[in-house]
């Protein structure tokens, strides 16, 4: 999934992507919205797999948008 | 647009990089990134035969992130496929070396211990400039020990990383 990223002037971030718009307001001095990617590669060179997940952090909670609609919110760093 | 990352395999005195990002990789008894039947790991009578080290290593492509790349990360399923007798093993390296067969595994990690939920960090960034290596080299190497059967077993390999 491609997902784009958006400043607003007074620090709103927006991740945009898959029809679903994620927003983190800059509420907390720990507010982010980022891509994690994860490239699963076989060693035999038949499997390879790039999985982006759209994360919203504010104040150590995650919210981790997965595609398909399914949303993960906890605390935890989790990886795709 | 997002950034282009490769991963790629590091041979030579020269730290030739090779990229993998789509290819596979061979554990064999040399140094190069070939993937041939040359130099082929084989099941000893007793004890293990050792790999040549695999130096794998991010890198940003031509295309970097509009800011940044943080949080490099290693992990496996945590089920070792590989087969009775074939283990993998793993660690994290700041500077380069030129690939030597393993001896032992000392200060190595089961790789497979590496999972999504307890990763191997290969750096915290960040990392923003094109055409360069980034982080830590994942340093790997294979075991086949005398339990192991003939063939070419494969495992699927993470490399993880944030980006803004």
């Amino acid at each position: 999934m491609e997902f784009e990223r958006v400043v607003d002037e007074d620090g709103t971030k927006h991740g945009m992507g898959d029809g679903i718009i994620l927003t983190v307001m800059p509420d907390a001095s720990d507010s982010e919205i980022f891509r994690r990617n994860a490239v699963k590669m076989g060693l035999d060179g038949q499997q390879r797999d790039h999985i982006t997940w759209l994360v919203g952090r504010l104040n150590g909670v995650n919210v981790y948008y997965m595609g398909e609609g399914r949303f993960l919110m906890t605390t935890q760093d989790v990886n795709p | 647009m997002a950034a282009t990352v490769l991963i790629g395999e590091k041979n030579g005195a020269g730290a030739t990089f090779t990229d993998k990002t789509s290819g596979p990789i061979r554990f064999k008894n040399a140094d190069n990134a070939t993937v041939d039947l040359a130099n082929p790991m084989v099941v000893p009578g007793a004890g293990s035969d050792f790999s040549f080290e695999k130096w794998l290593r991010m890198k940003i492509g031509g295309t970097g992130p509009a800011s940044q790349i943080t949080n490099l990360k290693f992990y496996t399923d945590g089920v070792n496929s590989l087969g009775t007798g074939v283990l993998l093993w793993a660690k994290a390296t700041t500077n380069y070396a030129t690939p030597a067969e393993a001896t032992s595994t000392t200060g190595y990690t089961n790789a497979f211990t590496y999972t999504s939920g307890s990763a191997l960090s290969l750096g915290a960034g960040p990392y923003s400039t094109i055409n360069t290596e980034m982080g830590d080299h994942c340093v790997m190497m294979c075991e086949v020990q005398s339990t192991a059967g003939p063939g070419t077993p494969s495992e699927t390999l993470t490399f993880a990383y944030d980006e803004i």
